[in-house]
């Protein structure tokens, strides 16, 4: 009985977990020592959920979101950790599972549409492509047109002979949800979805994205350096930092009471709309070279509180609340 | 007088076979002097181009361009020269406005060669003395472009501009290729030196926070118009115009309810400049278009003292 009850709770968490991302290493060869672009990152993404990655150009962010789908190329390589997708270690299944998985079960959608389309076929064929691969059997031209009409393309039925460079910044990044959503897959990875984009177009794909979420019950991994995108999507936040998840927690208690002074400082650094010309306060300093990262805190050279233990030890993470997590010698 | 008056200033583009676009299409803007102006709107709306055409880089159609006093459009050979001493441009690349040949030092020495502002043995000083300005080490001279950070990249534009000691600066998106943390960085920078040197401003930007936080006065632009215009306080807080509340909700915000729905987002996007269209440039997305909207184009129309709006409906 009692192990009965045992594995049913392991198998709750399995399902409350769709992705669970545990010491997460990814190095990249060089002629000198690797370049540690991550380097032990542990989250996890519940089903359904928008969890969000925030971290400036140079974090790593990118990095681990090609990593779920082990899509890193050479010279970078895996030094270790895991990658619990669905209850399957993607790190260990062989390329044509892998293969299975990719598009299919984690889609990815990237801050460039017009680099990610290809030029020279239409946009109904691309979408179709995702079809052919998953999901044999359908009527691809009617549900690449149906796939349109759902995010938002007007006139679809004319649109899927369209190519590329006939559409704009907006419809192009329509385009590639509809591709991501093909196969309804389970995971849905956004790397700077609107950095791309306009004020109010970005608004509009934010909300096609909150409406498809809620629509196709797909979990969300949210990549991205504005703070501001995060508030207004994400339920929880991981804030990286040269490789590593400096803080981690619930949106409200991120954006409310942050305890590691980079995710302060992040915070600072965003001009308000509602704020009188008061002088925003921003972070001294660059984000470090990852090929000479410091020693102790890596956030140490740019801290104001940073004392020198923080320059020999690297701090481990701890426990604020049951949700709040933090990187920091002196969060208290 | 303002140090720089625009009265409407039309600029097209030639496409070809007679056709054209029209990028500017009757703006009319005031800069006082010592002022920071902001000019916002999405991609594709002619902030660039105006600016351009106010530097004498693009021919500008028809309209009026005074600086000082004089005709802009009208200058010629050494007035011109001397104009470009006087107003300087920093630029939204910082990889591409700078020469990866040059290093950091000749390429600020030859401000000062160019434009007389130093004689020969002083240059280096003056050289060391701009870095310094822009938080730089004067050791930075001798290395070059592909050296830097982008965040130092834009230092050493900002310094470019310095270099002559401009009474005016269009700085055009000098902050939206760069990180969070050193965009706020470089804003800080460009705030100080204008009230420490008292030069003007115009501030082109496509995030409405970044003009909040830089500029007094706003104009928002929209398919080469001007939509509204005023100080940025009344601007934001009672925005008189549908586009300019749009805009306002559309930018994500720290400070926003997460799933609050927005009241005044609009459909579609800003058509090409390419299209003809009759009425209000706006009507096509605004949602309160009505039958006069699609046949009168609005004039500005006075809300407040200093706030105006092209709005058939505005005050």
């Amino acid at each position: 009985m009692n192990s009965l009850l045992e594995q049913k709770s392991v198998k709750d968490v399995a399902c409350n977990n769709l992705l669970e991302v545990n010491n997460l290493r990814v190095y990249f060869r060089t002629r000198a020592a690797p370049i540690r672009a991550v380097d032990g990152v542990s989250f996890d993404v519940r089903n359904g959920e928008t969890m969000a990655l925030v971290g400036e150009s140079g974090c790593g962010k990118s990095v681990t979101a090609m990593a779920l789908a082990r899509l890193v190329p050479s010279p970078g390589y895996y030094a270790g950790g895991s990658i619990l997708f669905d209850s399957t270690d993607t790190m260990k299944i062989n390329l044509n599972k892998l293969q299975k998985l990719r598009g299919a079960e984690i889609s990815y959608i990237f801050q460039e549409p017009s680099s990610s389309l290809n030029p020279v076929f239409t946009v109904g064929y691309q979408v179709e492509e995702s079809l052919r691969l998953h999901r044999r059997g359908l009527n691809n031209r009617e549900e690449t047109i149906r796939l349109l009409n759902t995010v938002g393309i007007a006139d679809a039925v004319h649109r899927v002979r369209s190519y590329p460079h006939e559409l704009s910044g907006g419809m192009q990044q329509r385009v590639m949800i509809a591709m991501a959503l093909a196969c309804r897959p389970k995971l849905l990875v956004a790397d700077e979805p609107t950095t791309a984009l306009d004020v109010t177009v970005q608004a509009q794909i934010l909300e096609l994205l909150t409406k498809l979420q809620q629509e196709f019950g797909m979990a969300v991994l949210l990549i991205t350096h504005n703070l501001g995108i995060v508030a207004d999507m994400a339920r929880r936040i991981n804030v990286m930092y040269a490789g590593r998840i400096v803080e981690s927690g619930q949106t409200e208690e991120i954006l409310s009471c942050p305890r590691h002074p980079y995710t302060r400082g992040l915070l600072a650094a965003v001009p308000r709309l509602t704020s009188e010309n008061k002088r925003m306060a921003g972070i001294p300093g660059t984000v470090p070279n990852p090929a000479s990262l410091p020693t102790g805190c890596k956030f140490n050279p740019r801290c104001q509180m940073a004392t020198d233990l923080c320059r020999q030890k690297e701090p481990s993470e701890e426990n604020i609340s049951e949700t709040h997590r933090v990187k920091c010698h002196y969060w208290k | 007088m303002p140090l720089l008056e625009i009265k409407d200033l039309h600029v097209a583009y030639a496409l070809g076979r007679g056709r054209q676009v029209q990028a500017v299409r009757g703006v009319s803007l005031a800069v006082e002097r010592g002022e920071s102006v902001g000019l916002v709107g999405e991609s594709g709306c002619g902030k660039s181009t105006l600016a351009a055409a106010v530097m004498r880089l693009v021919p500008a159609g028809h309209g009026m361009i005074l600086y000082d006093g004089i005709d802009v459009l009208g200058l010629r050979g050494r007035e011109l020269f001397g104009f470009r001493g006087k107003t300087q441009m920093v630029f939204q690349d910082p990889y591409g406005s700078l020469n990866p040949r040059l290093s950091v030092g000749s390429a600020l020495e030859e401000c000062l060669v160019v434009h007389k502002i130093v004689g020969r043995h002083e240059r280096q000083g003056r050289v060391a003395e701009l870095l310094q300005t822009v938080g730089l080490d004067s050791g930075h001279a001798a290395r070059y472009p592909h050296e830097f950070s982008g965040g130092q990249r834009q230092r050493i534009g900002i310094a470019r501009a310095l270099a002559v000691n401009p009474e005016f600066i269009i700085a055009d998106e000098p902050v939206s290729a760069l990180d969070v943390s050193i965009q706020a960085q470089i804003l800080n920078l460009l705030k100080d030196l204008q009230e420490q040197k008292l030069f003007s401003f115009l501030f082109i930007a496509h995030d409405l926070a970044v003009v909040r936080y830089m500029c007094k006065s706003v104009y928002v632009m929209y398919l080469g118009h001007i939509m509204e215009t005023g100080l940025t306080d009344d601007v934001y807080s009672r925005p008189a115009h549908p586009y300019t509340r749009a805009l306002l909700e559309a930018v994500p915000g720290v400070d926003r309810v997460r799933g609050k729905p927005r009241v005044h987002s609009v459909e579609g996007e800003i058509p090409s400049l390419t299209t003809v269209f009759s009425g209000c440039p706006f009507h096509s997305r605004c949602p309160m278009a009505k039958s006069v909207c699609r046949e009168h184009v609005p004039e500005m129309k006075k809300v407040a003292a200093g706030h105006f709006s092209r709005c058939h409906f505005a005050g």
